[in-house]
């Protein structure tokens, strides 16, 4: 592994490529800030800019662009509630809500530290292990995929607070909106009314557009504006105290996400739902979660870079995407006379070598990039409100546009923006629903392939150790609410008292 | 001081006046020397990173290399397996400035929905500029060498296959080996590399691949390839050595197009500038480049050719679904 | 509900289980335009929304009978935050700040074909600004002439994305 690293050290560290990879973060960073452009888009829209480049420097670049906009993502989530990528949504949830107590620079600069830990992390096991990950993956049939969904949609008992059957309404809300549109399973046009539009379903990243940034905004402006945010100095750093409570979340929130992203399909977004579930059930603070907790920013963020490294473990290793971006950048490997495939880590050493060092860099630069930067973007908070809320208006219906090219996007947005604002006025929980549209289609997907593979022997085959493990997980989640209601009432809780007040400002995310 | 409210209901009442006496339904006759201006969308109907996608982006570089005073953008509206940006395209009718990219879902879509609302008939065709075939791959433990042992060994006992997809490729070839007596039992997939994914899990055994995508498996030795289901043998090394399903005895043939299009109802200047300058295109390195990494069988087609091609194929899908 | 708490149901919260309700009915029953299992004996498309679409009915149900039991004041399940902290004229001038905000970006979605992307979206917001939040004209004209630049540089200069022009697209011109 030394002279591999060696290798690529020697491929990767030339002025040309630190210079490209810096230009790929940044690009990346802003496309992750922007709502709706995600990194799946952006690198597909840069391939075509990077044809002149040597192989590594383009690959160099595009990961850069993958890297920098699971950063950026999360700026826009923490500070306008508006997730800049569908992985981003969980960070909408407590990054928003430390926003809204004038800590966003500690969010931001939590997420991007936790970020940055995870993906160190994530990379030496990318690199250490990646050919022993990608064959244990390979074990993941749809059976064991359809015991991760059933995990994913228990999670909904973590995410419902105490109104169980009003989350687990949200939860089947979401499901059935993912019912809408041509299935994977018989190819069937479900619910489209006749609607071409419809056909590719309802389109996820503008439901959530318009639902979180949208729905918050119309929110606020009931509540009368809200006040500009002025956070003194001292609130805009980290405290000891910020960097301990963020320690074991961060970790939990690599496993899970590591894990998660070895898997091909399994996603990013999941993970990060899942390392929020995991916090809920196991931190020590989970009763804060929800109202502006460190561990429900770092968590998710560390999750999801780890999964968004852990891609590429299938990706390189079998030359099988893991992911939406990781199928474009495959197809970008062809691009420049690359053949993908389980020889790739043989035949190209110094490519692979190359471009795993450059992960590296490219976090690095990430890191410098903002740290420093956290605390100013803190400061756009204090826009006034009457010229704040037309910018979200203006990047969210310009981010939706952008995603498919398309006013059907634009109007999505609008309508689930009313869906939204009533949901919040309401005081209906969101969670739950994003799960529900989320794990929806990849739960009908794996129940259709798993239906098949089970032939005449039924629902046997879902008897492997791997399944049984995680259902016997999933049966421990849905209960927890009983077991932990009994430790509830041994402990009385004080802080619970007086948090009704600020509850004006605050969603529904119990 | 008027009301925002009342101002905003004004708007929209006159927004709406507007959008439906639009200045765009009037279409004066189009100059004998027109020529494409600006920037020229290059509409593909799927998402970026794949086969579509990849074509979509080198005919838009051959025609940018060509430096012709216009600029050739490629434009993803995916969504459906393509019935949405064919819908969205649909709207374009008239409009000479625009190119559409497709390839044989335009054929088979129309026939497994009967509510999308265009056929391949709803565009100009231009030109038609590679075709593509599809493998047939399988574990390399698997207890069968060719097509036919395959379609045998499946009549004996449970095979079962991968496929991506109801309108695409992969149905067309499991369509034709059922056709061959074939019986499989067929696990629905999202994508050819989750196909692919399933296949080197073991959780399926044989599956359609395209020539490109297979060929690292079997170099690597992982996967085995039963036939290919093209006209003629791969003149790749790897891939010269797989006999052709009819050299095994087997009349089954899969053949995809990929074709650029003009929008519905342009002027017959418009569609002559566009096959010569097209053609013109596919002059260049990069666009024989592209031929040779996706492993595409060369095709040049054009105006009236390609519109009778894609009747043959239309009358041969009708008989598949 | 060992001592559930008295008070009165609330009629918008009622409503919105109710809708809950019916929207499960109404997927339930749209199902049952798509088959039950495939040819080849797998799982079809009808079975995830007949059986999530029935679970919501009956969910649905259960919410709305807890609520009309006297409902339940707890955290998480139904309009904790009242409108009492505002004054009626307070509440007026809100509500109709919301339909005009709301209207406008109705407007705006409309006019895009027209005016194109950008300036649909400049023009929104010099609307909003100046005109619904009566910001002074220099600060609302400055603020939409960033917008436009910003959005301008990154979206088409940066990213090339084909924003629609509307009439402004000189393709519309080259043709007249």
């Amino acid at each position: 592994m030394i002279e591999n690293l060696q290798i690529g050290f020697e491929a990767a560290l030339s002025a040309e490529n630190v210079l490209w990879c810096f230009v790929g973060v940044l690009l990346g960073t802003i496309i992750g800030i922007l709502p709706g452009l995600g990194s799946a888009t952006g690198v597909a829209i840069l391939i075509p800019v990077t044809l002149t480049f040597s192989p590594l420097t383009a690959l160099i670049m595009l990961a850069g662009i993958y890297h920098g906009a699971q950063f950026g993502a999360t700026i826009t989530a923490i500070l306008i509630a508006t997730p800049g990528e569908a992985s981003s949504v969980i960070s909408t949830l407590d990054g928003y809500q430390m926003a809204r107590k004038g800590r966003a620079g500690p969010a931001l600069a939590i997420s991007a530290l936790g970020a940055f830990v995870s993906a160190m992390v994530s990379l030496v096991a990318l690199m250490a292990v990646a050919p022993f990950f990608a064959h244990l993956a390979l074990d993941f049939g749809p059976p064991e995929m359809l015991a991760i969904m059933i995990l994913g949609l228990c999670t909904i008992v973590v995410f419902s607070g105490r109104n169980l059957p009003l989350g687990l309404a949200m939860g089947l809300i979401g499901v059935l909106i993912a019912c809408i549109g041509v299935d994977v399973g018989s190819g069937t046009a479900r619910y489209t009314f006749g609607s071409v539009e419809l056909f590719g379903g309802v389109p996820f990243v503008e439901v959530m557009i318009g639902l979180f940034a949208i729905g918050e905004l119309l929110n606020q402006l009931h509540l009368g504006m809200a006040a500009p945010i002025k956070a003194r100095f001292r609130d805009l750093l980290l405290t000891k105290q910020d960097l301990k409570r963020a320690t074991a979340p961060t970790a939990r929130g690599t496993v899970i996400g590591f894990l998660l992203g070895c898997l091909p399909g399994a996603g990013t977004t999941l993970a990060s739902f899942m390392a929020y579930g995991a916090e809920k059930t196991f931190s020590r603070n989970r009763k804060k979660l929800g109202t502006g907790a460190i561990e429900g920013v770092v968590a998710p963020d560390a999750a999801t870079n780890a999964a968004s490294n852990a891609n590429f473990i299938p990706t390189l290793a079998l030359g099988v995407p893991g992911g939406a971006t990781t199928a474009v950048l495959l197809g970008a490997f062809l691009v420049y006379g690359i053949q993908p495939g389980p020889l790739l880590f043989e035949n190209q050493p110094e490519l692979v070598w190359g471009l795993l060092v450059s992960f590296f860099i490219g976090n690095v630069l990430l890191l410098v990039l903002n740290l420093p930067l956290a605390p100013v973007f803190a400061q756009l908070l204090r826009i006034r409100y009457a010229f704040m809320y037309p910018l979200i208006i203006v990047t969210s219906l310009l981010g939706a546009y952008s995603v498919k090219n398309s006013m059907f996007s634009v109007w999505v947005v609008i309508i689930f923006g009313l869906v939204g604002y009533a949901m919040k006025r309401l005081n209906f929980p969101m969670a739950p629903l994003v799960l529900g549209l989320v794990i929806g289609p990849l739960f009908e997907k794996a129940l259709v392939q798993t239906s098949v593979l089970a032939g005449d022997d039924g629902f046997a085959v879902l008897a492997t150790p791997a399944t049984l493990t995680i259902l016997v997980l999933a049966a421990t989640l849905v209960t927890s609410p009983l077991w932990r209601g009994r430790l509830r009432r041994r402990t009385p809780n004080a802080p619970e008292q007086g948090k009704a007040k600020d509850h004006a400002e605050k969603g529904s995310h119990e | 001081m008027k009301s925002p409210l009342r101002t905003s209901c004004c708007l929209a009442l006159v927004a709406v006046l507007l959008s439906s006496c639009s200045v765009l339904s009037v279409k004066p006759p189009v100059p004998p020397d027109w020529t494409p201006r600006g920037s020229v969308p290059v509409m593909v109907a799927m998402a970026p990173g794949g086969g579509s996608d990849r074509s979509a982006r080198v005919i838009a570089q051959t025609l940018n290399e060509l430096d012709l005073g216009f600029d050739a953008n490629v434009e993803n509206k995916d969504g459906g397996s393509g019935a949405v940006g064919w819908a969205t395209f649909m709207s374009e009718e008239g409009n000479g400035n625009t190119l559409l990219i497709a390839e044989t879902a335009l054929n088979t879509l129309p026939l497994v929905y009967e509510d999308v609302p265009f056929t391949y008939k709803s565009f100009t065709p231009l030109v038609m500029f590679a075709k593509d075939s599809r493998m047939v791959v399988a574990r390399k433990d698997a207890p069968y060498n060719t097509c036919p042992e395959l379609v045998e060994a499946s009549a004996d006992h449970r095979v079962i296959a991968g496929s991506s997809g109801r309108t695409g490729a992969d149905a067309l070839v499991t369509g034709e080996l059922e056709k061959a007596g074939g019986t499989f039992d067929i696990v629905p997939y999202g994508s050819t590399g989750e196909v692919l994914t399933g296949l080197l899990g073991g959780q399926i055994e044989v599956a359609p691949a395209s020539a490109a995508s297979a060929k690292p498996y079997l170099e690597s030795g992982d996967f085995k390839a039963l036939c290919t289901l093209s006209e003629d043998r791969y003149e790749d090394p790897v891939l010269a050595d797989v006999p052709t399903a009819i050299e095994q005895g087997m009349d089954a043939t899969v053949v995809m197009w990929r074709g650029v299009f003009g929008a519905g109802d342009i002027a017959d200047v418009q569609r002559r500038y566009w096959i010569d300058k097209i053609e013109e295109g596919m002059r260049s390195q990069t666009y024989r480049d592209y031929l040779e990494a996706d492993m595409l069988i060369p095709a040049n087609l054009s105006g009236e050719e390609f519109a009778s091609y894609l009747d043959d194929y239309d009358a041969r899908m009708r008989e598949v679904f | 509900m060992s001592s559930p708490v008295p008070a009165v149901p609330r009629r918008p919260v009622t409503l919105a289980y109710g809708v809950i309700a019916a929207l499960g009915a109404a997927f339930c029953v749209g199902s049952f335009a798509y088959d039950w299992s495939n040819e080849d004996g797998s799982i079809g498309s009808a079975v995830l929304p007949r059986v999530t679409g029935l679970l919501l009915l009956l969910v649905g149900l259960w919410l709305v009978r807890q609520e009309l039991r006297g409902g339940s004041v707890r955290e998480g399940d139904g309009l904790v935050v009242a409108d009492e902290d505002h004054s009626p004229d307070e509440a007026r001038h809100i509500r109709r700040k919301l339909v005009t905000v709301v209207a406008t970006m109705v407007v705006t979605a409309l006019v895009i074909p027209i005016l194109g992307l950008l300036l649909s979206l400049t023009l929104m917001t010099l609307f909003l600004t100046a005109v619904v939040e009566k910001q002074s004209l220099l600060r609302s004209l400055l603020v939409s002439a960033m917008t436009f630049g910003v959005s301008y540089l990154i979206f088409v200069a940066l990213l090339r994305i084909p924003l629609p022009l509307g009439l402004l697209d000189p393709a519309v011109w080259s043709v007249l």
